[in-house]
């Protein structure tokens, strides 16, 4: 187990240098260092030289990968790359545009992403394997094809209308909760209720119906029959016996997006704005702010490499034949 | 003796609901069943044996449901009860195991919890008692160390050790009947013995009724009071074992009969069933065997024929058995009808045997094991460890044995399709093993192989021309889409299909049909040499007899090599000239196939041959009572190949193993009929266990020593 938990983590390394390499290059293709100066700075009345001292003082005045005029390993380390993108194994993020330090950014802003998505990643689960199992119960039955197309409507729409449409009978015609905003402790509740309700309506659709799939997949099986042919009864049958065999595949699906739920949402927090990490990776892609978006982008994939580790594990938790030597 | 009946069927009909329209699976059927009985249900596949077995238990799948008919159980229908009154009666008084222990056990719930649940259940015990009671239970079906093995899962039971498990689960609930279906098909033949003596103690222990499913005439002999026959939902013949045995009366059952192979009708073509079991969305109206009777009168396919008493027990559903036609026909026996000579038979194999064309010598493959950081290789599971192997020109090689013993892997390793790790292989005087990749283009136009599945064997998105061009076009054998279409046509016809077939899709095929595509694949190449991997095991006997007609009419007029690799020793004796018995990566005994099969000398053949059950039934006396396994068959299963045992890797199960045995293994030793064995017993002395019947060569000096 240790073993294989050591290897995976070396992986990790080669991955996340690739996701470096790749996140600069792209910035770097679009942008020069001059042209983040002048968004900066503003596009007109500015000086060449104005420029050049912006970018001496954020350290955007080296080359990007080879420094010709350095000496010996400094050609290959006095680099944007190795001085930018390279610092962040060492979890040192820099500075953001605007002067303020992204490691203290990113611990303010974890907690009101945090408390959109924990609640929405536990609530959307339990009710859509609640509900997939319902309509497997009454599989074959009108019921279940009601289910179905319910579900199949509710997939078709897009996830913008059940923020604006939620927002406007909600907020707007009932007067329930507020539009949008935030606040620390109890009082912030009220902020919240509507996001994580439209974040469990959203995923619904699909998700029950990929596990109304995988349930009826497991009810087809022999043992199933060895269950009924037990006299238990069909709720016991569900619940004993496919509900533990079905939840190996959702597991995988469901535990690798755990370590991501730190990063928020894009979307719900923009639209009903939540100080989270979710906003704040879209304001610095908006803002061209290249420090933020390479910190977001290097901690979303340290994340995903984490959750992809823990899927492997929760394996190991659910399925008694996967041992790990 | 005449005890009131447990079990009365009457009429039963049972129906699914498909997209093309319901068909009815069971049509019809009626018996009875006392008490401490077995019936079996014998049939093919798809003739609705199963779905009787569980349209008693009402576990129908979704769109399934009974039609018409009583079900009556101690008395009461089981199909006029509510749900909750039959969920009851599941698992304690009506018990049932499956086919595949494999997939009928949940593989996330400890087996003790899967008994467990069963005495919650029906027997109102929980906690410490309930573990009491299935430790008790797995004691009485043969697990040994049961309070450990109540803590394992599923997958760490062999696949005996699974079906024992589900007879435990069956038995918690005290059943007065048990249904069986197919409890040994998926099991190895010297587990099957173990089973069946397992149930059949059991069941004398217990006074159980036992309803058996089986497609197999050997499970069916060894186990049966009384057998009824089914075809395409109908149940067509209803006797005594015995008198079913001495002489069933149906055309169908008797074909069952004809067509299985064995000693007696070697070098003889089986006698095989035209066509396949017809589709039960489209039946004949009249008499549903009529079209595959090869004794069909004028009537049988117009009417639907009644059922004849031919005793108080014994029923026949047959237009022969009418009171007008019975007396022209009755007494007309399989055995004495004259096969059609269809195809010729295998070639007895002659004084002189032709040349050797693939010599195997020191074949190995072993597969690495690896653990740790590194991965460094720790070990490794010898799959194939050191056979010798010779095949002669137009003969049959049989590479015999149990699932894991290597067989598989070897037919792979000579084809290179696996590079091997030793060894040598001479194909036609040529060393195979020094060949660069680009000769083995050239080895694989001489050599090809038959796979076990024939659903699985043939790429579901080529036509079957296209799968029959590929290997021409590949090795270069026939050129041009013409000239290729030509060969086509007329290899499809030399397999019995139809040249305009190559266009069409491998799911359009029934078993039977694709397995003679993948054989007209494997001839697009003119081999000289086929290696057939069970060949047969996935069709039904009528079909398999089909196919076995078929090779041996195409070994006769092309001169083929077969390496037949299989676990089937009937179909050895009816087919092959030379076997090679295998166990866990080596071979234990090889020789000619009549001195093989007829006095086995290595100890592990010999538990093979006696686990094999007869088709003929043995009286009760004979069976074994209680759950001890008869002497002849070994206990346990076979190891892992992976930690093989030391010594001798068959002394563990050896009941004549001596100390030597557990210490180093047994060098081969060639016997005076010129046989090889590896074994510390019985390859010692030379006709130290010489039986009647072997033959003793010329050259053998110590041949003349007296039998013991």
């Amino acid at each position: 187990m240790s073993t294989y938990l050591i290897r995976r983590l070396l992986y990790a390394l080669p991955i996340l240098l690739g996701v470096n390499l790749i996140t600069f290059a792209l910035f770097f293709v679009v942008n020069s260092p001059d042209d983040m100066a002048r968004m900066q700075l503003g596009v007109k009345r500015v000086t060449p030289e104005a420029i050049e001292k912006w970018k001496v003082e954020r350290g955007y005045d080296k080359p990007l990968f080879w420094n010709a005029g350095a000496d010996g390993l400094a050609r290959v380390t006095d680099t944007l790359f190795v001085s930018k993108s390279l610092a962040m194994f060492r979890f040192d993020f820099g500075r953001a545009d605007d002067g303020r330090d992204i490691a203290t950014e990113i611990r303010t802003r974890m907690g009101p992403s945090l408390a959109i998505a924990l609640p929405t990643f536990l609530l959307s689960l339990i009710l859509t394997i609640w509900f997939a199992l319902f309509l497997v119960f009454f599989r074959h039955t009108t019921l279940d094809l009601v289910g179905v197309m319910l579900c199949v409507a509710m997939m078709s729409v897009s996830s913008l209308f059940y923020i604006i449409g939620g927002q406007y009978l909600v907020s707007k015609v009932w007067s329930l909760v507020p539009i949008s905003g935030y606040a620390e402790g109890l009082d912030g509740l009220r902020f919240l209720v509507l996001p994580v309700l439209i974040g469990v309506l959203g995923g619904l659709g699909g998700g029950a119906r990929w596990y109304r799939t995988l349930f009826l997949e497991e009810i087809g099986k022999d043992y199933v029959k060895t269950a009924r042919a037990k006299g238990l009864s069909e709720l016991t049958v569900l619940w004993r016996h496919v509900l533990k065999n079905g939840m190996i595949p959702i597991l995988t699906g469901v535990v690798v997006v755990i370590p991501t739920l730190f990063l928020g949402s894009l979307l719900t927090e923009s639209f009903f704005g939540i100080p989270g990490l979710g906003s704040y990776t879209i304001d610095a892609i908006n803002a061209q702010d290249f420090a933020v978006v390479r910190a977001m982008v290097f901690i979303g994939s340290l994340l995903y490499i984490i959750g992809l580790v823990a899927t492997d594990l929760s394996y190991v938790l659910v399925d008694p034949r996967v041992r790990f030597d | 003796m005449t005890t009131a009946p447990l079990l009365e069927v009457e009429g039963l009909v049972t129906e699914l609901r498909l997209a093309g329209g319901p068909i009815r699976p069971v049509d019809g059927v009626s018996f009875s069943l006392s008490p401490g009985r077995t019936l079996a249900l014998l049939g093919e596949s798809g003739c609705g044996k199963s779905m009787t077995a569980l349209s008693l238990m009402r576990l129908l799948p979704d769109n399934g449901r009974v039609v018409a008919g009583r079900v009556r159980f101690r008395g009461t229908n089981l199909l006029a009860q509510p749900e909750r009154a039959l969920r009851a009666l599941r698992g304690s008084a009506l018990a049932m195991i499956f086919q595949e222990p494999a997939s009928s056990l949940n593989p996330v719930l400890t087996i003790g919890r899967q008994i467990t649940e069963v005495l919650e259940l029906h027997q109102g015990l929980s906690g410490p008692a309930a573990r009491t009671r299935a430790r008790a239970l797995l004691e009485s079906v043969g697990i040994g160390a049961a309070d450990e093995r109540l803590d394992a899962y599923p997958f760490q039971f062999s696949g005996g050790m699974k079906q024992r498990a589900m007879i435990a689960m069956a038995l918690a609930g005290d059943p007065a009947l048990l249904i069986a279906d197919e409890p040994t098909t998926a099991l190895d033949v010297t587990v099957q013995a173990q089973v069946l003596d397992l149930l059949s103690g059991l069941q004398a222990e217990r006074g159980m009724a036992m309803l058996l499913v089986s497609h197999d005439l050997g499970v069916v002999a060894r186990m049966a009071d009384e057998v009824g026959v089914m075809y395409a939902g109908e149940l067509i013949e209803l006797a005594p074992a015995v008198r079913f045995f001495a002489g069933p009366a149906h055309p169908y059952a008797q074909q069952l009969f004809a067509a299985q192979p064995g000693r007696e009708r070697r070098g003889a073509p089986l006698v095989a069933l035209a066509g396949a079991v017809p589709d039960l969305a489209a039946l004949p109206t009249a008499c549903r065997f009529a079209p595959r009777c090869d004794r069909a009168l004028a009537r049988c396919h117009v009417d639907r024929p009644e059922q004849h008493l031919l005793a108080p027990d014994h029923r026949v559903r047959c237009h022969l058995y009418a009171p007008a036609e019975a007396a022209v026909v009755i007494g007309v026996r399989p055995a004495e009808r004259e096969p059609a000579a269809q195809s010729a038979p295998p070639a007895t194999p002659s004084d002189a045997p032709p040349a050797v064309l693939l010599d195997v010598r020191g074949l190995a493959l072993h597969f690495p094991i690896r653990r740790g950081l590194l991965r460094r290789q720790v070990g490794a599971v010898r799959a194939v460890d050191g056979i010798d192997l010779a095949l002669h020109a137009g003969q049959t090689l049989a590479l015999v044995g149990e699932s894991g013993c290597g067989k598989t892997t070897a037919g792979k390793a000579i084809l290179r399709l696996i590079e091997p790790t030793g060894g040598t292989i001479r194909f036609d005087g040529r060393d195979l093993a020094a060949l660069p990749a680009a000769g083995l283009r050239a080895l694989r136009a001489s050599m090809q192989m038959v796979f076990q599945d024939p659903f699985g064997s043939l790429n579901p998105r080529l036509r079957v021309g296209e799968i029959i061009a590929e290997g021409m076009s590949a090795t270069g054998a026939v050129r041009g889409a013409g000239a290729q279409r030509a060969r086509i046509g007329t290899l499809l016809e030399e397999v019995g299909l139809a040249a305009a077939m190559m266009d069409r899709y491998p799911h359009a095929f029934s078993g039977g049909q694709r397995q003679r595509i993948a054989i007209a694949r494997a001839l697009a190449v003119a081999p000289r040499l086929l290696i057939l991997d069970e060949p047969t095991s996935a069709l039904d006997v009528s079909v398999q007899a089909q196919i076995l007609n078929l090779l041996a009419g195409l070994q006769a007029e092309r001169g083929l090599a077969y390496l037949f690799i299989t676990h089937n020793l009937a179909l050895v004796d009816y087919f092959a000239h030379a076997v090679a018995v295998m166990y866990l990566g080596r071979i234990v005994e090889q020789g000619r196939a009549d001195d093989i099969l007829h006095d086995p000398r290595h100890p592990y053949t010999r538990a093979l041959i006696a686990s094999v059950p007869a088709p003929y039934p043995t009286r009760p006396a004979d069976r074994a009572v209680g759950g001890e396994a008869a002497p002849t068959v070994p206990a346990g299963e076979i190891p892992s190949p992976a930690s093989p045992p030391a010594g001798c890797h068959f002394h563990p199960r050896c009941p004549e193993a001596l100390p030597v045995c557990r210490e180093r293994y047994p060098e081969p030793t060639v016997l005076d009929d010129g046989r090889v064995i590896r074994c510390h017993v019985r390859g010692g002395g030379r006709g130290l266990a010489m039986g009647t019947g072997s033959v003793v060569t010329t050259g053998g000096t110590a041949g003349a020593a007296p039998a013991t």
